[in-house]
């Protein structure tokens, strides 16, 4: 059996990704795309974004425990 | 258009059929293992997150409070994103402790009955309201679909049916460790059902109601109020609170809890879920936004909720209609199947046994109790649910039953701080924090609503204080809850204590596990375990219990050593913990199998605990833990490669450490000796190495320990770890024995002794032949002389005068057969040698050689002198002495041989010559082998070299005195009484 926190990473990029999901949908960034009349489909695509990075991090990992 | 009741019933009973067969497929290995496994199933698994609130309710939500929807799946995709550092460390504790629910996991961490009571009974309220909102929207999509009042039939059939379906998935037999593969393949079947049918009719929105995505994309240009509303309560809303609500939701909820944690099947499913999972939820709200306009246009009259439902009755086509209706089932179902498990499983090791624990006996069927007391915890749960949708529910939105829920969730937010980071919370703040919280969110949330049901007087006095008019009801309620819980949270644990088990919960969660088992078992065999368990949780169940851990950790019944005892009942312990939960499993493993605190035994537990643990913990240790970690490895194989025997002992005489030489060398597994005392160890290991441990001695040389199959031949050498006294009381420190093995060796000398014997024999043979010859021309001449005695007296003298001289012949022979016989090792025949005799017998074979005819000897060994010893080797040690001296003495020099008694332990034996002497300079290498002073061809220079051997091992000492005047002094000091040292009679039973 594989020991669950053998997945556990590293901190710090962890931290980086949180710090930027808070700047994109908590700091007045956000303020400022809910108020510039943008297409609809703008969150979704700052969220998706933010998912390809969380994805890149886990294929960094991946390759990293390789 | 619309369509029959009876249709939809029968679609969805249909539907749940399908499901329970995917599950049965899955749980009978029809579906492999591999696809049960893989991340997109863990992924859609964990897709029970989205439950009707996302397939009917996002629509309404979007109407109400625009992007203000997406708050639900950003906290998600928030608390994922912190996989690493958030959800794996509880995944770990889930694991390694086998929790099986939230409620498992708080009470691990805050041992004691209230916690697990406390956060069961709040998350039972709290859910209770997004339970009926499931019964809700099935019940409204009927309504919608059919367009005609669903009767209180329909919901009681409908929670009937997920009553059996619940049972069938999750409680229709117990598994190990609440693992449900069957569960998880119908969830994630359902997962991918509700976002295949939302993304058709979000396709349906776009080019059915649109006319394609170029129309919609002009439609959105030319109406830009639609956009802007959409985005508007973004900065006015409670954006930031809803996203706290739904990342405490995302893994806090019993429901999400038991999918990511209680039914993972390893950590790289999990690992990938971290972005999966949130592309699925964003896969699932990309029809929203379409499916909301479509609505407005469409179908403006219908409850935004529905919107989704209401358009695809306008496409002309029945099976669009009743593809949605399946989705909003899958996505009811699903959270009412998971959820329902999860509580009764909560209710039933939190409420239940605790209450039933005290009445537990020898005819408890454990198991029977457990899986019948689900299945009836999960069928008024489901009616609880069904009742509070009929009293307080049936005129509320989707959305706000959810948040209500959400916001109960988030209570368990400070508590999960206290879990994973700070060591210093109690269970007394825990508790004290969550029960305030509980009380705000009750009085904000729960009380309105009930007054709103017209149970009470409407909104009431604490909601209206908190909440003021343009203030969202959300962020008040969840900034005050919050504010309250953990305010008492901080207060209660730096107000109280945390006691022994609280300590050692708080370093098993903050990683700090890596702690030696302390204490041994009072139970002795795998059988004792099964008698005293079976006192409390009933003879079926403690035997299946037993065998499982003892399958689990890969151990025989038999021959279990205390270590091993002690992992059983650790083992034991685990699978209790998923069984009945922690807090029961530690009552039961404390009631029935008590450990006495022996904490010097820990030692060799540990060491052995520690090894396993860190082999499994490499890849985790970092920096200087893992430098400490590479160093404990080297020295652990320094030691463990050794090419001598290394065996440690912990103060009250247990094997701690056996290495690999010490495995070979005895013949006994490091696995079979480690944790067992000494004196249990195969003969004649246990004595040989027992007695040598607790004896004074530091040393002890050619001691006889065989194998099976072979002589072994070993000197020990011993050393205290630390100081006794010290080691004693911290129950660590203790002896190192190390086992030197010279079996080849003392193979070696004994067969150097027999080529020396045999050289001394040649060197007397012509002495030997003269000596022989003498009474042989004797006996030739009696024999002659026989004709001529013509008396019997006569002849009689002469046989008389010929046995004589065969006498002689025969002591010569016996003499030289008994200085010749040897050549293999042998212990030392010990027994009382007297001196003088020994010494007679010595000059008596030297004077067979021609060089000593001519030397006197001198015997003045007191005849009464006796010694220890063996009478062959210690002849051997005086003929070669005597031939020493004869060869260094000239012709007509004496040779004296002094013994006496110099002190009541010692005999001083002193050979002098008058010889040419032995250089200063040799003195200390006399006694080295193959170091000669002699022509080549005239000595081996190993004489004085087994001389020094011979002496040794009987104890004694030999020395060169030093020069004054002519000749040499050899001095030998004997032991009168038998050194124990050497003694090994008893060694090799």
């Amino acid at each position: 059996m594989s020991d669950p926190d053998s997945s556990r990473g590293r901190p710090d990029l962890v931290i980086l990704l949180l710090l930027l999901a808070l700047f994109l949908f908590f700091s007045p960034l956000a303020a400022w795309w809910a108020r510039a009349e943008l297409h609809w489909f703008v969150p979704f695509l700052l969220w998706a974004l933010l998912i390809g990075l969380v994805a890149a991090y886990d294929r960094y990992e991946g390759d990293d425990d390789a | 258009m619309t369509l029959d009741p009876w249709l939809l019933f029968a679609v969805g009973v249909a539907y749940l059929a399908l499901l329970f067969l995917i599950a049965w497929l899955a749980e009978h290995g029809w579906l492999p293992s591999g696809l049960i496994r893989h991340p997109i199933t863990v992924t859609l698994s964990l897709g029970v997150y989205a439950t009707s609130w996302t397939f009917y309710g996002s629509v309404g939500f979007a109407h109400e409070s625009g992007f203000n929807f997406l708050t639900i799946y950003l906290g998600v995709t928030i608390a994922f994103l912190l996989t690493p550092v958030l959800l794996m460390p509880i995944l770990r504790l889930v694991r390694e402790y086998q929790l099986t629910s939230i409620a498992d996991l708080f009470a691990f961490r805050f041992p004691g009955a209230a916690t697990g009571f406390v956060v069961t009974t709040f998350m039972l309220v709290g859910i209770l309201p997004y339970l009926s909102l499931q019964i809700h929207a099935v019940i409204q999509s009927v309504e919608i679909l059919t367009q005609r009042s669903a009767p209180h039939e329909a919901g009681v059939a409908f929670c009937g049916t997920l009553i059996v379906f619940a049972i069938l998935f999750g409680a229709r037999h117990l598994t190990p460790r609440e693992k449900h593969s069957g569960l998880v393949a119908a969830i994630a079947f359902e997962s991918a059902v509700k976002l295949i049918a939302l993304l058709a009719v979000g396709a349906f929105a776009v080019w059915g109601v649109f006319g394609g995505p170029a129309a919609f994309h002009e439609w959105t240009e030319r109406h830009p109020e639609a956009t802007a509303e959409l985005y508007r309560p973004v900065a006015e809303g409670p954006w930031l609170t809803l996203i706290v609500l739904a990342f405490g939701a995302a893994f806090l909820l019993p429901r999400q809890f038991h999918m990511a944690f209680t039914e993972n099947t390893g950590p790289a499913g999990l690992r990938r879920a971290s972005w999966l999972f949130p592309l699925y939820l964003l896969l699932l709200n990309l029809p929203i936004v379409p499916i909301l306009w479509a609505g407005r246009q469409l179908t403006p009259d219908a409850p935004p909720d529905y919107y989704g439902l209401a358009i695809t009755l306008e496409s002309g086509s029945g099976l669009l209609p009743i593809a949605t209706f399946i989705g909003g089932l899958s996505a009811a179902s699903a959270m009412v199947i998971v959820s329902t498990l999860a509580l009764a499983s909560m209710c039933m090791n939190h409420m239940v046994l605790p209450l039933r624990f005290r009445g537990f006996r020898q005819q408890t069927h454990l198991y029977r109790q457990v899986l019948w007391g689900k299945r009836v915890l999960i069928a008024l749960i489901v009616a609880a649910a069904y009742g509070f949708y009929l009293v307080v529910v049936h005129n509320q939105g989707l959305v706000q039953l959810g948040l209500i829920s959400f916001v109960a969730a988030a209570q368990l937010l400070p508590g999960i701080v206290g879990v994973l980071f700070w060591r210093r919370a109690t269970a007394v703040g825990f508790t004290a924090g969550l029960v305030g919280g509980a009380a705000v969110w009750f009085a904000m949330l729960i009380l309105p609503l009930i007054g709103q049901a017209g149970s009470l007087g409407g909104e009431t006095d604490l909601a209206s204080l908190l909440a003021p008019e343009g203030t969202s009801l959300w962020s008040a309620s969840t900034f005050w809850s919050l504010a309250v819980n953990t305010l008492g949270f901080v207060i209660g644990s730096l107000l109280s204590r945390p006691g022994e088990a609280e300590a050692k919960a708080a370093r098993a969660c903050a990683e700090q596990r890596l702690m030696p088992l302390a204490g041994r078992v009072a139970a002795a065999s795998p059988e004792d375990f099964e008698r005293r368990l079976a006192r409390l949780i009933g003879e079926e169940t403690a035997h299946n219990e037993v065998r499982k851990a003892l399958i689990e950790l890969d151990m025989e019944d038999h021959d279990l050593r205390a270590t091993d005892l002690r992992l059983l009942r650790e083992q034991i312990h685990r699978n209790l913990s998923g069984l009945v939960g922690p807090g029961l499993a530690q009552l039961i493993v404390d009631d029935r199998l008590r450990l006495e605190q022996r904490s010097h035994i820990a030692l060799a537990e540990g060491m052995r605990y520690m090894e396993e643990r860190l082999a499994d913990s490499r890849d985790r240790l970092r920096g200087l833990t893992a430098q400490l970690h590479s160093l404990q490895r080297y020295h652990r194989d320094v030691l463990h490669e050794l090419p001598l025997g290394v065996c440690s002992l912990a103060p009250d005489g247990e094997v701690v450490i056996w290495n690999q030489a010490m495995a070979e060398l005895s013949g006994i597994p490091g696995r079979r000796a480690i944790g067992k005392h000494l004196r249990q160890l195969d003969t004649p290991w246990a004595d040989g190495l027992a007695d040598f441990a607790e004896a004074d001695e530091g040393h002890r040389f050619k001691l006889r320990l065989d194998r099976d199959d072979s002589e072994r031949w070993c000197n020990l050498h011993k050393a205290s770890i630390g100081h006794p006294d010290a080691a004693r009381a911290h129950g660590h420190g203790g002896t190192v024995l190390l086992v030197e093995d010279r079996t080849e060796l003392e193979q070696l000398e004994t067969e150097l002794r027999h080529s020396e014997r045999l050289a001394s024999i040649g060197r007397l043979a012509s002495g030997l032949a003269h000596e022989i010859g003498n009474p042989l021309t004797g006996i030739a001449s009696l024999t002659q002389n026989l004709d001529y005695d013509d008396t019997p007296e006569h002849r009689r003298e002469t046989a008389r005068a010929i046995l004589e001289q065969t006498r002689r012949i025969s002591a010569i022979v016996d003499s030289l057969l008994a200085f010749s016989h040897g050549g293999r090792p042998r212990p030392l025949d010990r027994r009382d040698v007297e001196l003088s005799r020994a010494i007679d017998e010595a000059i008596h074979l030297v004077q067979l050689a021609r060089a000593a005819r001519d030397i006197e000897f001198v015997n003045e060994c007191p005849a009464s002198l006796v010694v220890p010893g063996d009478p062959q080797l210690l002849q051997q040690v005086f003929v070669n002495l005597l031939t020493n001296a004869a060869d260094a003495s000239p012709a007509g020099a004496t040779v004296t041989i002094r013994a006496a008694t110099e002190d009541p332990q010692r005999v001083r034996l002193e050979v002098i010559d008058e010889g040419i002497g032995i250089d200063p300079d040799h003195t200390d290498r006399v006694f080295d082998p193959f170091f000669t002073t002699k022509d080549v061809g005239e000595g081996t220079g190993l004489g004085l070299s087994l001389i020094h051997s011979i002496v040794s091992e009987h104890g004694g000492t030999i020395s060169i005195a030093p020069r004054s005047g002519r000749g040499t002094r050899v001095v030998v000091h004997l032991p009168i009484a038998a050194p124990v040292a050497a003694t090994d009679e008893g060694a090799h039973a």
